[in-house]
């Protein structure tokens, strides 16, 4: 046979759409005999079960030699295979000898999915000749044929009248008043709303099709009516609106109410039944009738009743009469009734619903379970015996069939695989199992979704045969294996060698390790066995070959053959899906190998990136104590700047990372691809280990570095965002930095040499509050420099720590009291530089400057610090111009002999004011007691100071004036002031009361009238007559 | 760090110290105490020790400096420390060459461990073990093998993870093949790999090329030609040079190697 | 304007208003001085006056001014006047010429008691005795107060005027008293104090006693 033949064999014939239309011979050839069946007497649900086998089933339920009045249901859910077993079960009994089964006193009726339309099912039942009152047959072979020839609408019509005809006829007010009945069967009649109901899909529709489709259909739907038919806005408006007053009312009852549309919906399902009867004419008592006549006339004619019926699940209207009729016992009343075994399949959904129905005339139920079929060898004998039922020559089969479809006959193929292949034995024969082996059928099986025999018939044998049958048959394009449930090869590193190939498009690498994970051994080691048999991860070469994955030599030269690695299959496991406990590392590994197979196979995003990128953060930045994989001291990157710049998360993004972020502004960027996937890997692996001891360290080192290398320099051109021979003068930005602050604040610099400078600056310094500024703006720079505080410490920190050394891990250099020497020759560099560039690099710092850039920062601040400098040194030079000019106003030219002479004046206006007992300014006396050519030297030397810098640079101004000369000679300033003030008032105090003394004005008259009053007297005295008193 | 054996290999004098003291003394001739003054910048909290024993590096032991008169001046060409690159190929240059060191030694044994390194999980059970299987390196400690792994990750014969080295001497390789390859050998010409080690065990004779290639140096091999800057090719019939065999690896051996032009 | 100009210019102004205050001070005590003098001239003056006076209207017979007195006055006086010259006249000098009139004038008034006591005695006693027997007894006794009054009083150029016109006055009214010729005489004698004991016959004696006046009389020894 042909490639194309097995094709066709299994489409047609061994697997179809729909399994149960298999052939017989189909049938036979691949039945799997059920081994464990539960078997539970009476209809309830919770007693202990009998396991029993097909066989014991067969012999003790349906043969019934006692005539035992049987109801047996055979429950499972969808796909367990009760339909199968119930075919298998007529089949059986159909092949059975006559001792067994003899048609002259047993009637064999085998019902097919009584689920479908009752057309279906009458069909059936006429075709199975069930029928034998012929009024009846002949009433119901009216109806199916005519059910073909009435046109659809008509039908449709009678349906719905039939509908309107019921609720009109409802005498019983238990849902709706009598009068409302004629309000609906008024709205069923409007014209708009027949439309709607017979639309397609619409109730009418679906009643339609529930009576009149053919017998191999299968009806899903229960009900006829649903809310759809009902809450049509625009319907009911328009009815509303036009319709005659009985259909308004109920259009207007059911507008926007939804509870309304429910309740009249299950209203209306409920005359479904009889509606059904009524259209196919049939009544329930002629249903019920039907079976009842042919019991009787069995029992006339001495036979006795097997009824199957594969598939219930009933709305037909003809289900509870059939089961009434079926559980009803023969003999006593009944003496009429012929002896019946009926063995019905039903859902175990169906069985709970209508259990109430069933549980007191069902006398066993069959359980199929999952049990049943999980096992390894259940799955391998079913695939064998579909393999072997394809590969057969149909006929062949066709001919067994008819000879009795004895087992220890089957026919077996002789199909032979390219190359020793397993095989397995039905019935004592080997049957190969080719293209398929053990673990692949137990491995594509525990992945299944949904575990059932029919969907591993349909979902591994059909869906992977296809695609073998397709691939050997026009040799190209090739996709088998399918590998739905992505299964990966247990080896890794195989598998990501694989994943390197570049001589094979992705789809063959894909297939590859496909096949190696679920047929193989999970790895791809080439072996060469003593025999000369070629073998990759455990598979046959040939194999291979067979499906065009020859170029593929397999890894390793085959000096050692590895031991198969168990862990794929499930050896005969217990089938229940419990994981097994492990340990929290253990499942976080698995679940980290797991996202990362996802990241990569299935393009999803990763969920625990966190983790991976903390892993990278490691591997490039160290840790703690221990170092990463980047020496970044010893190859010129300060380590506090790459332990900086690298210590977020942010600074890692892997592609489709879940953890939302700026791809542009990362650092390390891992792209998706098999070398990252690998690298993430091996970062597992060592994680998990907690070092390399472990198998594979090896490789996974190879891959881990590779990614690394490929990338470092990149990495490091990113993390101090420059080239690395061309780096940013982050040192100088900052050097400067503290230069300006320390010109601002007044701090002493020593400038001898660089090294003396350095020593200076590479200080903490601080707001000194007892230097008085002159200007605003020289304060607004103090100012400056106490609200950029954080950025200023910030760079100042950047400078010690990004100038010192550090042994060992980076983290070092961020902590603590710095304990290491510097390398200060870099400093010394800087310094060199500045000073070249009289310490104002304004120019020098970049155009643009990306902002919150930790080795940018200093740049910002150094640019904003230059421009308050500048505009505070001109701010000061005019201030210096107007203070000196003062000065001169009160001293003439600012000279040596100018300067003394005012101070010795104001030595002498003190004097003076002591003298004359003018009080006040002692202070400013006390001050100014100095010898008058100390005070003017000192003065003169910081108005040269002021003077001098006047044409220097602005920042060298800064430096001119940072030791405050300004304010010297600004006091000298205030106090000539004051002492001008004192002195003046103090003169005209003086001279006001100059004034103010009134002398005495007539004093010459007074002197002379004096005058001459003592030359009287004197006359007088001369004249006057004297007595000689000497002698007295 | 590179005195004869025994050598207490202290870690202190890291490549970045001992760079940034020849950088100095090469800025100006500079006395030992100034010099430490300067890298301490006169901070009580700073260390002196560990540039003591970086100048000791470079004046005895690597021949960067010299002392003239009391003064430290450069003793190299001045490009030699332009670039911690041509720093690192000057020192790799030489190191390896003295063979009576504890460097050298113990980079050897490590170097011949290849897989085995990976159970001894931390410096301390590498200084054991060494110890206890070479004689000659019987006083080595964890503190010795904690400075070499400084030396040893710079030179690159290695990567730094955790308490273990990668053995992978990727840029050690690179650093020979870059310098002294052209003076032999034609770029972008498949050379005879037996030809290749014979001329390379003398460039790294910490490596034992004798038999199969250690790890180490397979892993540099591998990696370089993933990156494409060699391709190792094996062809019909020729001799093939063996690399050490890692499950997974396509590539185990090579019978040609082809140094890509820079 | 330069801080030396400034200071300057105070630290003159305040000298001199020092200075300036230091004259006023200096020229208040010289002008003090001269009022002083002129008081203490009008004070000389007065009592040379009066000294003159007393002799001229007869109280005295003989100068009262003493030489040493007038030249210590003299020499005083002179230096006042050659102080004002210079314009360095002092309070001081000046307390000098007044302690020395002053002394001078304290002297005086004790010669003038002296003097017009006696002046007035007589013509006083007789008055005194006769007031009641007066056309008005009561001006008579006032007259006589008045005269001790003056005697007692001040000497001024008005008190010797004054003492002159009253004695005068009670002398008229002396005289114009009716007494016996005899006792008249007696009287008369008596308030020239020329009477003398001889004078005192058996009808001044009987006289006295009828008025009662024995007591009156006293007497004494005279040069």
């Amino acid at each position: 046979m042909s490639w194309k033949q097995y094709s066709s064999a299994m489409e047609r014939y061994a697997i179809k759409t729909d399994d149960m239309a298999t052939e017989d011979a189909y049938f036979m050839a691949t039945h799997m005999p059920f081994a464990q069946l539960e078997v539970y007497r009476g209809g309830k649900t919770t007693a202990t079960p009998k396991v029993m086998s097909e066989a014991e089933v067969f012999d003790n339920l349906v043969y019934n030699p006692d005539n035992e009045h049987r109801l047996i249901i055979v429950r499972g859910d969808n796909g367990t295979g009760k339909s199968h077993l119930i075919r298998y079960l007529k089949a059986k009994l159909e092949h059975s000898p006559a001792t067994v089964y003899n048609p002259a006193n047993e009637q064999l009726i085998f019902l097919r999915r009584l689920n479908n339309s009752v057309r279906g099912v009458f069909s059936q039942l006429l075709e199975q000749k069930v029928i034998k009152d012929n009024d009846v047959a002949e009433k119901l072979k009216k109806f199916v044929e005519s059910s073909d020839a009435k046109s659809e609408s008509a039908f449709k019509i009678e349906i719905l009248h039939s509908y309107a005809a019921a609720v009109e006829n409802d005498e019983s007010e238990e849902v709706y008043k009598r009068a409302f009945h004629l309000n609906i069967a008024s709205f069923l009649s409007d014209s708009r709303v027949k439309e709607h109901m017979m639309r397609e899909g619409g109730a009418i529709s679906r009643c339609y099709t529930v009576i009149t489709a053919p017998s191999d259909q299968v009806l899903k739907d229960n009900t006829i009516f649903s809310a759809d038919d009902f809450n049509v806005r625009k319907l009911l408006k328009e009815v509303h609106r036009q319709g005659d007053p009985r259909a308004q009312d109920c259009a207007d009852t059911l507008l926007g109410d939804d509870d309304e549309v429910a309740k009249l919906v299950n209203y209306l399902n409920k005359f479904t039944r009889d509606v059904v009867q009524r259209c196919a004419d049939i009544s329930s008592e002629s249903t019920k009738s039907v079976f009842v006549e042919l019991r009787k006339d069995l029992k006339r004619q001495g036979k006795n009743l097997t009824l199957f019926i594969e598939d219930f699940t009933g709305f037909t209207g003809i289900d509870s009469e059939l089961i009434t009729v079926l559980s009803t016992e023969h003999g006593g009343d009944y003496a009429d009734l012929c002896r019946v075994t009926a063995i019905i399949g039903i859902t175990n959904d169906y069985y709970d619903q209508f259990r109430d129905n069933f549980t007191d005339r069902v006398t066993h139920q069959i359980s199929v379970t999952y049990n049943s079929f999980s096992t390894e060898e259940f799955l391998v004998q079913m695939s064998a015996r579909y393999l072997n039922a394809i590969y057969c020559d149909p006929d062949t089969l066709r001919d067994w069939n008819k000879n009795g479809a004895v087992l220890e006959d089957l026919p077996i193929s002789k199909f032979a695989p390219p190359c020793k292949w397993e095989t397995t034995t039905i019935e004592g024969k080997e049957v190969t199992l080719y293209p398929f082996n053990k673990n692949a059928i137990m491995s594509l099986y525990e992945h299944l979704p949904v575990k059932s025999p029919r969907r591993f018939l349909k979902d591994v044998i059909r869906a992977q045969l296809k695609e073998f049958f397709d691939g050997k048959e026009y040799g190209d394009d090739w996709h088998f294996p399918l590998n739905q449930a992505n299964i990966q090869m247990s080896n890794d590193p195989h598998s990501s060698t694989i994943d390197r190939l570049e001589s094979f498009s992705v789809a063959e690498r894909n297939r590859l390790k496909s096949v190696l994970a679920i047929w193989g051994d999970g790895s791809a080691t080439y072996a060469k066995a003593d025999d000369g048999v070629e073998t990759i991860g455990g598979l046959s070469k040939e194999f291979l070959n067979d499906i065009a994955l020859s170029e593929f030599a397999g890894i390793g030269s085959g000096a050692k053959v590895p031991e198969k690695k168990p862990e794929q299959k499930p050896v005969d496991k217990e089938p229940d899906n419990k994981p097994k406990p492990v340990d929290g590392a253990t499942k976080d590994y698995l679940k980290y190998k797991e996202d990362i197979t996802a990241w990569f196979v299935k393009n999803e995003s990763l969920k625990y990136d966190a983790d991976y990128r903390n892993w990278l953060r490691t591997l490039f930045r160290g840790d703690a104590k221990q170092c990463g994989a980047v020496n970044w001291q010893d190859i010129g990157v300060p380590a506090y700047i790459a332990d900086e710049r690298l210590a977020d998360l942010a600074a890692y993004y892997i592609d489709d990372q879940s953890q939302p972020a700026n791809a542009e502004k990362a650092i390390v960027f891992m792209d998706r691809s098999a070398e990252s996937r690998d690298a993430l890997f091996a970062l597992n692996e060592l994680r998990y280990a907690k070092g390399w001891d472990f198998e594979g360290a090896a490789y996974y080192q190879q891959r881990l570095i590779t990614w690394l290398e490929r990338r470092k320099d990149e990495v490091i051109e990113k993390v101090i965002a420059s080239k690395i021979d061309n780096q940013l003068p982050v040192l100088e930005w900052c050097i400067a930095l503290q230069y300006l602050k320390a010109c601002i604040l007044g701090h002493k610099i020593d400038m001898s040499s660089p090294v003396t400078i350095l020593e200076s600056l590479m200080k903490d310094i601080k707001r000194n509050d007892k230097i008085n500024r002159e200007t605003r703006e020289w304060n607004d720079l103090i100012q400056f420099t106490q609200n950029k505080e954080a950025d200023f410490f910030n760079a100042f920190n950047m400078l010690k720590r990004s100038a010192a050394t550090t042994m060992g891990a980076i983290h070092f250099s961020a902590e603590g009291t710095i304990k290491s020497c510097y390398r200060t020759n870099e400093l010394i560099s800087a310094v060199e530089h500045l000073m070249e560039s009289e310490w104002d690099i304004e120019k020098a710092l970049p155009e643009a400057i990306p902002a919150k850039h930790l080795l940018y920062n200093p740049a910002t601040l150094l640019k904003s610090l230059y421009t308050s400098v500048k505009k505070a040194m001109a701010a000061e030079i005019t201030q210096v111009d107007e203070v000196l000019k003062k000065v001169e106003g009160y001293v003439g030219d600012i000279n040596k002999d100018n300067l003394i002479s005012t101070l010795s004046a104001i030595q002498d206006l003190f004097s003076v004011f002591a003298q004359n007992g003018i009080l006040g300014a002692n202070d400013l006396r006390t001050k100014y007691e100095k010898a008058p050519v100390e005070v003017a030297t000192e003065i003169l030397e910081h108005t040269e100071k002021l003077i001098s810098a006047k044409n220097a640079s602005a920042v060298m101004q800064l430096k001119i004036y940072s030791d405050n000369s300004l304010n010297k000679v600004s006091d000298f300033l205030r106090d000539l002031q004051v002492i001008a003030q004192k002195a003046e008032t103090e003169g005209t105090k003086a001279t006001n009361a100059i004034a103010n003394i009134s002398g005495v004005s007539n004093m010459a008259e007074l002197s002379d009238a004096a005058k001459e009053s003592m030359k009287e007297l004197h006359g007088l005295l001369k004249n006057a007559e004297v007595y000689d008193d000497a002698t007295n | 760090m590179f005195k004869s054996n025994p050598d207490f290999m202290r870690m202190a004098p890291t490549p970045e110290r001992v760079l940034a003291v020849c950088r100095l003394v090469a800025q100006k001739p500079i006395s030992e105490t100034d010099l430490r003054d300067a890298m301490s910048l006169l901070n009580a909290d700073v260390d002196i020790q560990p540039i003591t024993e970086s100048v000791n590096v470079a004046l005895s032991e690597l021949d960067l400096i010299k002392n003239q008169n009391g003064l430290l001046t450069l003793a190299v060409d001045e490009s030699i420390i332009s670039s911690p690159t041509e720093f690192r190929r000057y020192v790799s240059a030489r190191v390896f060459q003295k063979k009576d060191t504890t460097f050298y030694l113990f980079t050897r044994w490590i170097i011949a461990q290849n897989e085995r390194l990976f159970s001894l999980t931390n410096w301390e059970s590498m200084a054991k073990t060494c110890a206890q299987e070479q004689a000659e390196l019987k006083a080595l400690n964890e503190n010795a093998v904690l400075g070499w792994r400084f030396w040893a990750a710079f030179l690159g014969l290695g990567y730094l993870s955790g308490t273990m080295i990668i053995p992978n001497m990727k840029l050690r390789l690179e650093d020979v093949i870059k310098t002294e390859f052209a003076k032999k050998f034609k770029c972008n010409e498949a050379i005879r790999a037996t030809d290749f080690i014979a001329w390379l065990s003398g460039k790294l004779p910490e490596v034992d090329m004798t038999g199969k290639l250690p790890l180490a140096l397979s892993a540099a091999l591998r990696t370089l030609h993933e990156l494409h800057i060699i391709e190792l090719a094996t062809w019909q019939d020729g001799e093939k040079i063996m690399l050490y065999f890692v499950d997974g690896e396509p590539i185990n051996d090579f019978t040609h190697i082809t140094v890509k032009e820079a | 304007m330069l801080l030396t100009e400034t200071i300057k210019n105070s630290t003159t102004a305040i000298k001199t208003r020092r200075a300036t205050l230091e004259n006023k001070q200096n020229a208040e005590l010289y002008t003090k001085a001269l009022l002083q003098l002129a008081q203490q001239h009008d004070a000389i003056k007065s009592i040379l006056d009066c000294a003159a006076e007393m002799k001229a209207k007869g109280i005295v017979e003989k100068s009262v001014l003493p030489k040493s007195v007038r030249d210590d006055l003299l020499t005083s006086v002179g230096d006042c006047g050659s102080a004002i010259a210079e314009g360095n006249l002092t309070l001081d000098a000046v307390k000098v010429l007044q302690t020395k009139g002053e002394t001078y004038a304290s002297q005086l008034k004790l010669v003038w008691k002296d003097a017009a006591t006696k002046y007035a005695e007589g013509t006083k006693g007789y008055l005194s005795m006769i007031s009641g027997l007066t056309q008005d007894p009561r001006k008579a006794r006032e007259l006589g107060d008045n005269i001790t009054r003056t005697v007692e009083g001040a000497l001024s150029i008005g008190a010797i005027n004054k003492l002159v016109a009253d004695v005068k006055e009670a002398k008229d009214i002396t005289d114009s008293f009716s007494l016996n010729p005899a006792i008249e005489a007696f009287l008369k004698k008596v308030s020239a104090q020329q009477a003398t004991v001889a004078d005192l016959n058996d009808d001044v004696m009987k006289w006295l006693k009828e008025k009662q006046l024995l007591s009156k009389l006293r007497l004494r020894f005279t040069l």
